[in-house]
Order: C-alpha cells, then structure tokens, then sequence
C-alpha cells in the first residue's frame, strides 16, 4: 500500500460512512431491511451530476439529493405502512424502479461526466489547499462527512430520535407510549435513504461523473460496514455506535486496498472478490474469538 | 486487536517497492470475452516488442468504486501509463491522474467525448460507422424490413449506439425493433420478445447482450433468424456476418499507442482518439447455407471500410 492509496481508501471510506450510516438507520435502529440503499445511492450521484451539469450550485445540488434520497426512503416506508408490503419486496420494488428513474435523471444517459464543472468538493478543496496541501481532499470529505455524523447524532439523540430508536426496539410498546410508530418508520426510512444518496452525491462530485451502474453492491458495501464496526466497537452507547459505522466503511475500503495488493502465491487478477471476502470473514471472525476469549 | 491493525496499516501505508523498469496498469472495467481479448492483445504485443516492461492488470469486476480504487493504487505505484478497458475505468484514472502527469489511454470507449476524456486522456474509441454497418445488413439481405436490437439502457457505450442506430434505420427504411435486458440473464427473454417480430437481430457492441451472445444465437437458430453483430470474435460463436474491429487487434492498436508514448515520449496532446485499424466485413459460411441464404454475390466484392 502507498501513500495515495492510503489516502483514496479513507476517502471513498468517509463517503461510505455515510451509506453505513443510513444503513445502521433502517437494519439496526429501525430493524427495518431496507434494500432501497442501491437505488439511492445513484440517485444521489445521478441528481447531482445533472444539476450540476446544467449549472445549478453543487450545494444546491446536493441538498436536492438529499430530499431525492428522502423521498425514495418515504416511497419504501409508504409501501410498508400504508399498503401493507413486506419490508423487503417495498425496498426491493422502489430500487427496481429508481434504476429507470437515474437514467431519466441523468437526461436519459447511464453515464454523465461533469469532470470540467465546479463541485462542493473540488470548491472546498480549493479553500483547504493552502493549509494541508495535498491532504486537502481528504479534509474536505473529514469536514461534510463529520457536519452530517455530528447532525445525524444530534437527530438520533433528540426526543424525535429517542422515538425513532423506541419505535426500533419496540413497536408496540413504542405505540403504547403513544408513539406515532408508522410515521417513525417513514421518517427514519427518509432520514436513512437520504444519507445513502449524500454519499452518492458525494461519490458523483468526487469522481467527476454520474453513473447508473455504482449503485450495485451499495447494500453490501453499506452492511459491511455496520458489521465490521460493531466487531470492532461493540457497544450500546450511541456516539460509539455512530463512531463504529464511519470506522467500519473506512475498515471496508482498506480491505479492498489489501486484497488490491496481494500478489503472488499464484493469486489472479480475477480472483479479487474471492481475496475480499477471506478478508472480511477473517476479521470477523477474528473478532469473535477475541471476544470470546475475553468474556 | 485494533491496535494491531493500525500498526499494520501503518506498516503498508509506508512500505511501496522502488521500479526501474517502465510500468503499465490496466484496469478492466469487468470480465467479458471482448475485453479480454483486448487485454490479450495489449500483453502479447508488450511480451513480443518489450518483454522488459512490467505490466500489471486489475479488473474492478464490475464494481465502480473497485475500479476507482485500482487507479489510486496505479497512480501511488507511480506507473508510467495507466490503460483503461472501458468508460468508467477510464472516467476514474482522469480523475485519479488529474494531478500527476501519469497519461491515460483507454480503448472500448464510443463516445469518448460525452465521457468527458477528450483532451485529458487518448485512445482507441471502438466506435464502427453505424450507417456502414445498417448499410452492410441490407445488402446481405436485400428483404429486410425489421431489425431487432438488443441492448442495455445503462450501458453508456450501447445508449450511443442506439441513437446512431435508429437514425441509420430511419435514414435506410427499415423498422428498429428494441428489446431491454439490464443484466445477462434478461438477454434470452429479450431475444425471444424480438424472435417472432423481427427479420434479423443486430446486436451493437453491447456488453450485456454479448455476454449472453449464444443464448440470441440459440434462440435466432430456432426460429432460422440471422444474428449480426458488430465484434469479429461473434463469428465462432454463430453470427452470421460481422461488420466491426477485432477486439484483440484493438488491443494490439492500443499497445502501440502506448509505446509511442514511453518510448518515443510523445505527448499526449498530440496523439489524438484514434478509430480501429482494421474493421472488416466477417461472413459465417456454414450459417449462409443453414439459413439458406446465397450471399456468394457479396463475398466477390466485400465491403472494405
């Protein structure tokens, strides 16, 4: 592993925190599988690169991904609550039909490049270089993605977020308390899909391009991060949980970086999946054992 | 634990192996016959010319966030040329070269220019003249009415082609039939939806439907349909006729682009998107006489483009 790589793993790892996250929302706080997270996440990069692309701010475009990323999460919970759909197949139908929805966002293209554009990133960027040189990308995703983690806290820490977390462990205790449960799933589901499409947004402006086909493997790349955070940080202390997310994505990426690097003992190029999952059922079960070795 | 692993980390962060020899990456977008043969001939034409040259290739498996990652690790390898299979590898190694002077060079790209590569990276568009193509059907078969495509909306290269496609059909009479498949295993449906609709099936470099290019052969075969394509490789595998480049001599033209750019240090600025060197009219005999066609007229004056 070299420096660059070193520094590329933590950033696309910032930008997956933020999938991770949104995906701790509805699997852990909400106990919800929701599957709509590979159809979000291109959304995001997809309403991104297009406003962008006919000129609209990067922060503008990137606040419209968020409410874009919002309403597919809304789609799926109304699908659950109201029309009585079982979690997983709403999920599944609204990603189906957001695959349709990118291209027809993106001017009816699966790929729109918006490398000449200015974006949020390469304009913080610019306004960072002087202080960490060349460092500066990765302090720009440190400064949005640590913004969202610290809102995201402060929601999940508030009376409306205490709810939400009732709602998860609970529902019909949560009712009984005269919680609005169904409403707590649509806003949960909301607030989740609309980090995920904050990291698509994210992904468009920091690679420079929209792209129909980065969405397939969100839901894993967003699990396995949730997963690795908790076997590392297992804790019921919600800051830590949070923490436990945004280290896992970054844990991730340097598993990719790792199986990227193993050469030799008659390993092919094609192999690299295979070499990913060792790495990642390894460092679980690694942390059982240490877990269990402790207890 | 974690206090091991970041040690480990820290360990590697810092640990990159000095190079003498000039380097070259690949990254392939995901594996499929066409770019492999490419790759092939990338590597056979390094192996033959210089044999000195240390050339690594990754593929993203069809991941986007893989193959950004593969061109970090190129660029921090300091590797002298880095060469993109596809549109999406080679979006990513601009983005990953943007402030180094690593060139990039890409091949199975069409449309280079909506990618946003033109004049930041060069190399071999696989791009086949669409009109030539539509023009070449027709003459292979003068009673042609409808033709039937297969291919998928989310591949950037085929949504190109598409348009060119239905303009050249429009331009020459004939009707254009499309059937949708996302992923390989919608091909088979959608070569069955056009099966009873069409007159012959023209698949148009389209990675999804050339993945599954012998289930269209089988369903084609069943209902005595010919099947043009636009790849030479297609021809062992029962198109009838092939207008298009031979994915393994682009990769041969690519390799060569390369050299120029290591050996003779041509800048990149000046080495502009080049087309494929040889796109030749293929004809599969044995499928002229099981579909019962005479196109002997044709073979004595094959269409050079």
């Amino acid at each position: 592993m070299n420096i660059l790589q070193f520094t590329g793993a933590v950033e696309l790892g910032l930008i997956y925190s933020l999938v991770a996250l949104g995906v701790f929302l509805s699997f852990r706080v909400l106990k919800f599988p929701d599957l709509t997270v590979d159809g979000s996440f291109p959304l995001g990069a997809a309403v991104t690169a297009s406003l962008i692309s006919v000129g609209i701010n990067p922060l503008v475009a990137t606040l419209v991904a968020f409410a874009a990323g919002s309403v597919a999460g809304l789609i799926t919970a109304t699908l659950f609550t109201r029309f009585k759909i079982t979690d997983l197949i709403a999920g599944i139908i609204t990603m189906t039909a957001l695959y349709s929805i990118n291209i027809r966002v993106m001017q009816g293209r699966p790929n729109l490049s918006i490398v000449d554009k200015q974006t949020l990133i390469s304009q913080l960027k610019t306004l960072l270089r002087p202080f960490v040189d060349s460092f500066a990308l990765g302090a720009a995703l440190f400064i949005l993605v640590g913004g969202i983690v610290f809102l995201c806290y402060y929601f999940l820490s508030s009376q409306y977020g205490l709810a939400l977390r009732a709602t998860g462990n609970n529902a019909q205790m949560a009712r009984a308390n005269g919680i609005a449960d169904r409403r707590m799933i649509q806003v949960g589901l909301a607030v989740s899909n609309g980090l995920v499409a904050l990291g698509g947004s994210l992904f468009a402006q920091e690679s420079a391009f929209g792209d129909i086909n980065i969405g397939i493997g969100t839901i894993v790349s967003g699990l396995s991060g949730v997963i690795l955070g908790e076997a590392f940080f297992p804790s019921r202390r919600l800051i830590f949980q949070i923490f436990a997310c945004v280290l896992g994505a970054l844990a991730d990426r340097f598993i990719l970086t790792f199986a990227l690097n193993i050469d030799g003992i008659g390993l092919e190029p094609t192999d690299l999946n295979l070499i990913r999952a060792a790495i990642l059922a390894t460092a679980i079960i690694l942390s059982n054992v240490i877990k269990g070795i402790k207890s | 634990m974690f206090s091991n692993f970041i040690k480990t980390i820290v360990l590697l962060t810092f640990y990159s192996c000095p190079l003498l020899a000039k380097t070259i990456g690949i990254i392939q977008v995901i594996e499929h016959p066409a770019l492999d043969a490419t790759r092939l001939g990338l590597i056979d034409t390094f192996q033959k010319t210089q044999p000195d040259l240390k050339v690594t290739w990754r593929s993203a498996q069809g991941n986007m966030t893989t193959a950004i990652q593969v061109a970090q690790a190129f660029v921090g390898q300091k590797v002298d040329v880095i060469v993109a299979l596809g549109t999406t590898p080679a979006q990513a190694a601009v983005k990953a070269c943007q402030e180094t002077n690593i060139p990039v060079i890409f091949a199975s790209v069409t449309d280079p220019e909506s990618a946003g590569l033109k004049g930041k990276a060069t190399g071999i568009s696989n791009f086949v003249d669409v009109d030539q193509q539509i023009k070449s059907i027709q003459h292979l078969l003068p009673s042609l009415k409808k033709l039937g495509i297969i291919y998928n909306p989310g591949e950037a290269n085929s949504e190109k082609l598409l348009v060119l496609t239905r303009q050249a059909c429009q331009h020459k009479g004939l009707t254009l039939e499309c059937a949708v498949a996302l992923k390989t295993a919608d091909v088979l449906v959608a070569a069955k939806k056009l099966a009873g609709k069409v007159d012959a099936i023209f698949i148009n470099n389209d990675n999804t439907a050339l993945a599954a290019f012998p289930s269209i052969v089988g369903v084609a075969d069943a209902t005595r349909l010919p099947v043009f394509a636009s790849d030479a490789d297609l021809i062992k595998t029962g198109a009838l006729a092939v207008l298009g480049p031979d994915q393994y001599q682009i990769g041969v033209q690519t390799a060569k682009m390369v050299q120029k750019i290591i050996n003779e240090e041509a800048d990149l600025q000046t080495l502009s998107i080049e087309y494929p060197d040889s796109v030749d009219l293929y004809i599969n005999k044995e499928k002229v006489n099981f579909l019962g066609l005479t196109i002997e007229s044709v073979l004595s004056n094959k269409d050079q483009s």
